[in-house]
């Protein structure tokens, strides 16, 4: 029975995606900002105008001097307050800098052989800037400390990698990801292609005031099936995940080290706080994902199988042939199960975050072995049901369907690769 | 008073794709308007944010307030109206009178034999 209802084309609302958008992109801007900025800042404080100072006093005048006082400064964090005073140019002048790195750390024990060292009265040597004389320093070498003068730069890689996905990489990902889906998954134009096109009644362009709610696009390459086979494309690769777990443990775990390592005195005297309770999920946090990008690589090192499919289009209830091989060897792969899946996914939005959900509407196993012989290389047909969907993209919705290939390896992650197939309605 | 009808003979909404449908579009509007358009349109729904799809468009210009016309369509091969468990594909003929909002719309069935794919 027909429904009668409102037009939905009349009452569109693109802007929402672009608002979304919009906001995302400030969001982007605002957040790489105030990393790149703050870490910027406070690599300039603590390790760029420190090492420029070292660099400025390997001029200075080395002049004696005598410790006039000599502590060390701080409850959690400690610092070696210093003064000492010295004759420069018939003048007595004062100083109270030890070193350039004047910043206040955790470990007491360094600081209190600082003091021990320059014990109030005792006799040492300053470097004066003969220039300046109100400037001195006792220490002007680098020394380890300054390493954690470095422990902005995360910060700051945080920040440019969220300008490179802010002004490159959404487009650059948005290209890639349409163009894979595009190889993959026959948009519903590939229909308006198959229509003969145009008929005199009617007009076939969109309406120019038109925002169209659905990003399906095609190609020209997408609409004519060029004779012969086609090599599938992996859907994703776990080295990529690997790398991009990697990434996010080193940054991660670099700023928690930060934290760490201010505790570890503390924790070497078994002297432990709440603080240390708030640690511990991000230490776990951190560990996990490492593991994780380390399973990913294990992962990626797999036997990599090539499968080529006899055409590039498989229209429902059609057949075509599937050949597998894998031209590294199969190493320990003890069982291969090869399927055909067919699966909605539906991507949507709730606030600011974006959800998909899937669900697998068909899966056929199409070959199971064990028989080490089998397992090399072979080919199996690959029959579409008639009674189904066609790959279908219209943006936030697609029919999906895949050749899932998964391989049996003992000890080691299993072989889990997704091939996209482009199913086209009945011929 | 406005009226926006589409008429379809023996009122059939069911058609094959690659189909050519025929059906009259009748409008009586209380006022003139810029133009009228027929819109063939797929649209999604269910859970996944709504995508929709303007297929092909016939456009009256300057149309008298109170007017019927005769539109053929030739029916895409694809995509098919479909419903599964997340997400429905939904093919429809909708009516629009410009610049204003008066419309109205009429969902049909573009698939094999008329009849809806259905899985999950």
């Amino acid at each position: 029975m027909a429904k009668r209802q409102e037009a939905l084309s009349v009452a569109r609302s693109p802007g929402f995606g672009s608002l979304v958008g919009c906001f995302g992109v400030l969001f982007g801007l605002v957040f790489s900002t105030m990393f790149f900025g703050i870490g910027s800042l406070f690599l300039w404080l603590t390790a760029v105008h420190p090492g420029l100072q070292v660099w400025e006093a390997s001029s200075w005048v080395e002049t004696p001097c005598t410790i006039i006082k000599s502590d060390v400064e701080g409850r959690e964090t400690y610092r070696v307050e210093i003064e000492y005073q010295f004759t420069f140019d018939g003048k007595l002048h004062k100083g109270d800098q030890y070193d350039f790195f004047d910043m206040s750390t955790s470990g007491r024990t360094s600081k209190e052989r600082i003091v021990a060292k320059y014990k109030e009265g005792s006799e040492h040597v300053c470097f004066v800037d003969p220039d300046d004389p109100t400037k001195s320093v006792l220490h002007r070498g680098l020394s380890a400390k300054m390493w954690w003068g470095l422990f902005p730069i995360p910060f700051m890689v945080i920040g440019l990698v969220g300008y490179w996905v802010v002004f490159f990489g959404r487009t650059r990902i948005k290209n890639k990801l349409t163009h894979m889906q595009n190889r993959a998954i026959g948009d519903a134009s590939l229909s308006e292609a198959m229509t003969g096109r145009s008929s005199q009644s009617f007009s076939t362009n969109r309406v120019a005031s038109q925002s169209e709610w659905s990003d399906s696009s095609y190609d020209e390459e997408d609409l004519f099936e060029e004779p012969g086979s086609v090599t599938l494309a992996q859907e994703s690769s776990p080295f990529g995940l690997a790398l991009f777990l990697l990434f996010f443990a080193l940054i991660w775990n670099g700023i928690v080290s930060v934290f760490v390592f201010s505790r570890f005195e503390n924790w070497a005297k078994l002297d432990l706080g709440f603080e240390d309770l708030i640690l511990v999920p991000f230490v776990l946090i951190g560990i996990g994902v490492f593991l994780a990008s380390i399973y990913n690589f294990m992962a990626g090192m797999n036997p990599k199988p090539v499968l080529v499919l006899s055409r590039q289009l498989i229209p429902l209830g059609g057949a075509a042939l599937l050949q597998w091989r894998f031209p590294n060897g199969t190493g320990s792969l003890q069982k291969l199960k090869i399927s055909l899946t067919g699966l909605e996914e539906a991507k949507y939005r709730r606030g600011t975050n974006t959800y998909t959900d899937t669900e697998t509407f068909c899966k056929e196993v199409l070959f199971e072995t064990t028989a080490l012989d089998e397992l090399a290389e072979g080919e199996v047909e690959v029959n579409i049901p008639t009674e189904m969907m066609h790959s279908f993209n219209g943006g936030n919705n697609k029919v999906i369907w895949q050749i899932h290939f998964h391989g049996d390896i003992p000890m080691w992650p299993d072989i889990n690769a997704k091939f996209p197939i482009r199913v086209v309605p009945h011929e | 008073m406005k009226n926006l009808e589409l008429i379809f003979a023996h009122d059939m909404t069911e058609f094959d794709p690659g189909a050519e449908i025929g059906f009259i579009a009748s409008w009586d509007l209380e006022s003139v308007p810029e133009s009228v358009e027929v819109r063939l349109v797929w649209n999604t729904s269910g859970k996944g944010d709504r995508d929709l799809k303007v297929v092909k468009t016939v456009r009256f210009d300057s149309p008298a307030a109170n007017d019927q016309k005769d539109v053929t369509f030739t029916l895409p091969w694809g995509p098919y109206s479909f419903s599964g468990k997340l997400i429905s594909v939904i093919w429809a003929i909708e009516l629009i009178a410009l610049p204003g909002r008066d419309s109205m719309r009429r969902e049909i069935t573009v698939a094999p034999r008329g009849k809806e794919v259905v899985v999950g």
